[in-house]
C-alpha cells in the first residue's frame, strides 16, 4: 500500500503547529513582569519562529493539493467552512510575519532587562494567539474533510 | 546613548515596520481582490503571488527602517499600541470580512 505522501505533510503541519504554539507562549510567560531574558527564553525565541516558518513551509507545500481535491468539497459543506479555511491562511500568515520580527528582535535584545523586551513579549503573544485561532479552525475543518478523506 | 544601542533600536523598530508592512499589504490585496478579479478574468489574485509581494515589501521597509532616524525608532518601539496593535487589528478585521 503507497504512502498518501500529502496526508503525511498535513498530520507533520498539525503536529509542527501544536508545538509551535508551545514555543510562541514560552517567551510569553517567562518574560511576563519586566523578567529577564535569558538563555533559554532566547532558544524558545528563536525555536517558535523556526518553528512558525516550518508550519507555513509544509502548509505552502500541500496548498496546492488542497486546492485540487479539498477546496471544493470543504465549500460543498458550507461557505462558512470554506471560509474558515480561507480565514485560517490568512492568520497563519500574519502569525508568521509576527515571529519573524520576534526573531529579528531577538538578535537584538540583550540579555536581562532590556527595553526591547516588552516588543519581543508583545510580538510572541499576538503571533501565538493568531496560531491558536488558526490551529483551532484547522483541527475543527480536519475532523470534516482532510486529504484522509479523499479516495 | 552609545551607538551600539541606537543600531539595536533601529534593527527592532526596521523589523516591527517590516512585519506590519507585509501585513498591511496582504490586507489590502484581500481588500481589493473583488475589484481584481472583475477587472482580470475572474481569476482570484493567486495565493503565493499575493504572499511574495508581501514578503518583499516587508523586506524593503525593513531595509528603510533601517536608515529612519533614531526618534522615529524610539517612538515606534515606545508606542506599541499604533505601530503594531492598530494596524494588526486593521489586517484581522480585512481577513475577517474579506475572507
Amino acid at each position: 500500500m503507497a504512502m498518501n505522501i500529502t496526508l503525511l505533510l498535513e498530520k507533520i503541519h498539525g503536529h509542527v503547529a501544536l508545538l509551535t504554539i508551545a514555543l510562541l507562549l514560552h517567551p510569553a510567560v517567562s518574560l511576563r513582569a519586566q523578567r529577564p531574558l535569558r538563555r533559554a527564553t532566547r532558544w524558545s525565541c528563536y525555536l517558535g519562529t523556526i518553528g512558525a516558518l516550518l508550519t507555513n513551509a509544509i502548509g505552502w507545500a500541500i496548498y496546492p493539493d488542497y486546492r485540487v481535491a479539498l477546496k471544493s468539497a470543504i465549500y460543498a459543506l458550507g461557505t462558512l467552512y470554506g471560509d474558515l479555511f480561507e480565514l485560517k491562511e490568512h492568520l497563519a500568515w500574519y502569525s508568521l510575519l509576527l515571529a519573524l520580527a520576534g526573531g529579528a528582535l531577538t538578535t537584538q535584545a540583550r540579555s536581562g532587562r532590556s527595553p526591547l523586551n516588552r516588543a519581543l513579549r508583545l510580538t510572541y503573544i499576538l503571533s501565538a494567539v493568531l496560531m491558536i485561532v488558526a490551529a483551532s479552525i484547522g483541527i475543527a475543518l480536519a475532523t470534516l474533510r482532510g486529504f484522509g478523506s479523499v479516495p | 546613548m552609545r551607538r551600539s544601542e541606537q543600531q539595536t533600536e533601529r534593527v527592532a523598530a526596521a523589523a516591527l515596520f517590516g512585519a506590519v508592512a507585509a501585513c498591511l499589504l496582504y490586507a489590502a490585496e484581500l481588500v481589493l481582490r473583488p475589484y481584481a478579479q472583475a477587472l482580470a478574468s475572474g481569476e482570484a489574485i493567486p495565493y503565493f503571488a499575493r504572499l511574495g509581494r508581501g514578503f518583499a515589501l516587508g523586506v524593503v521597509v525593513f531595509a528603510i527602517g533601517l536608515r529612519v532616524p533614531q526618534r522615529v525608532s524610539l517612538w515606534a518601539l515606545s508606542h506599541l499600541r499604533w505601530t503594531l496593535g492598530v494596524p494588526l487589528l486593521l489586517c484581522l478585521f480585512a481577513a475577517v470580512i474579506w475572507r
